[in-house]
């Protein structure tokens, strides 16, 4: 599933971005596709390889470990609340590409797995870890400077909010899944 | 009274008329913002200030007044008419605060912006729509004139035909910073036919006609006008590099940009997610064999 997806947004990437991506003024209009295709489409070939990678990696470890549902309600949450938050919570943004909204859900959600570990190292590492992307998205948000963001061309900003809208995309689908798990039947 | 001189004393009339109708000059009415604005020469004008904009606008709009007081092929209720259906299409905009139509009484004859500088301090206006005109009007008679010979021909025959070519032009300038924003133009073309007795008639309402078709025209070119320049002006300047540099601000203050976002994970992500990697392999050792 997921290497379907990145294989999915590789070839995005090789068709005309401007046709893809989130341009507000296209959603007002009635493209409303645009707010998902938009997630699929990147500004550098370098920040394809690093949202996508990181996809990859972690949603073949997911589904390695028979997670494949849940990992897949976390790309559907992650992919609706990154939409949110850029339509909505985003009024200045005119323009977005990027799949570091999926990647983040994702990200939380696996860490959240590790973190269900009765050894306390991995539990504290993956703890670390989220409380590391947490630390970071929230300071990026309050003090509106990004972070070690990577080259991006002229113009083009990280949207933190992408990143924490993403990651409780991640939170919600682990806590459905445990709902499930812990529910009679 | 003899025969031939009969026949002369019908016929001589209705010559007379088909002659009149057959030379009826065209006409042809303008009036001029520009001249509104620049009464020396544009190139007698000072460079536009940086424009500042502030949401929700102010603004007015008017006919530019005629330079030479020549009468105008419609009336002023008429101007009112057509400038409140302008002001109806832009009232619900975002932008647009409050919107009202100006008497052109109010402007005076090469007032220029020392006139708009008055209005905006009694009506607090930020912009002002001024609109000018071009209207020609040809008539000219077809062979059904021959009819006019006869004593029904006037009466009955319509052997004129008129055509009238209206354009109206719009120009949105900022009152404080004297910038022009953007312009817009409509245009319409009207003809018919009428009897040489009512021609005069015919044309005074294919002139209002004029107006009414090119005012459809311009108010959706305005519409594309405003719009391409509510993307331009998010770039910082009115119309491009070497044109004034406008600043827009939303009702709260904040500045409105063209704001481009991308999702990217960088080093620190990337370190984070190494260390569930990390995690992993504790886990993974820990397990037993």
């Amino acid at each position: 599933m997921t290497a379907g997806l990145v294989a999915l947004c590789a070839a995005a990437s090789l068709l005309s971005a401007e046709a893809l991506q989130y341009d507000r003024a296209r959603v007002e209009a009635g493209e409303v596709w645009r707010l998902l295709t938009g997630q699929m489409v990147h500004w550098t070939a370098r920040m394809a390889m690093l949202d996508l990678g990181m996809l990859l990696g972690l949603g073949a470890w997911l589904e390695a470990r028979r997670d494949r549902r849940c990992a897949g309600l976390a790309l559907l949450l992650g992919g609706g609340l990154t939409a949110l938050a850029i339509q909505v919570f985003s009024p200045s943004l005119t323009l977005y590409r990027g799949s570091s909204g999926l990647a983040s859900a994702l990200f939380v959600l696996a860490a959240l797995r590790i973190a269900r570990s009765r050894a306390r190292a991995p539990r504290a590492l993956a703890l670390l870890a989220v409380g590391l992307f947490l630390a970071k998205t929230t300071m990026e948000l309050a003090t509106r400077q990004t972070v070690f963001a990577g080259p991006l061309p002229a113009g083009v900003e990280v949207v933190p909010l992408v990143h924490l809208f993403g990651g409780i995309g991640g939170v919600a689908a682990a806590g459905l899944a445990a709902d499930r798990g812990r529910s009679p039947g | 009274m003899s025969s031939r001189n009969a026949r002369l004393f019908f016929l001589l009339p209705l010559v007379a008329i088909e002659i009149g109708c057959a030379t009826m000059p065209p006409t042809h009415r303008t009036n001029s913002a520009l001249d509104f604005l620049y009464p020396q020469g544009i190139t007698a004008a000072q460079p536009a200030r940086e424009v500042v904009l502030k949401m929700p606008l102010r603004v007015g709009l008017a006919f530019a007044p005629n330079r030479s007081n020549e009468p105008d092929p419609i009336t002023e209720e008429q101007k009112r008419k057509l400038l409140t259906s302008v002001a109806d299409a832009f009232r619900e905009h975002k932008a647009i605060g409050h919107l009202e139509v100006v008497p052109t009484t109010y402007l005076q004859p090469a007032g220029s912006f020392g006139n708009l500088d008055q209005i905006r301090s009694s009506l607090g206006f930020d912009l002002m729509v001024l609109v000018s005109y071009d209207q020609a009007q040809f008539t000219e008679s077809t062979r059904a004139s021959w009819t006019y010979l006869t004593v029904v021909g006037p009466l009955l025959i319509q052997g004129e035909k008129n055509d009238t070519r209206t354009v109206m032009d719009a120009v949105v300038y900022d009152i404080a910073s004297r910038a022009l924003l953007f312009r817009a133009a409509g245009e319409s073309a009207v003809g018919g036919r009428s009897s040489p007795l009512n021609v005069e008639r015919k044309r005074r309402t294919m002139a209002s006609a004029g107006f009414d078709k090119a005012t459809e025209s311009l108010i959706a070119n305005l519409k594309t006008a405003l719009a391409q320049f509510e993307e331009q002006a998010k770039s910082g300047t009115v119309q491009g590099p070497g044109t004034p540099a406008v600043a827009m601000y939303n009702a709260q203050g904040e500045r409105i940009t063209s704001k481009s976002g991308g999702g990217a994970l960088g080093a620190p992500e990337w370190i984070a997610a190494a260390l569930l990697g990390l995690a992993l392999l504790l886990e993974r050792a820990r397990r037993p064999a």
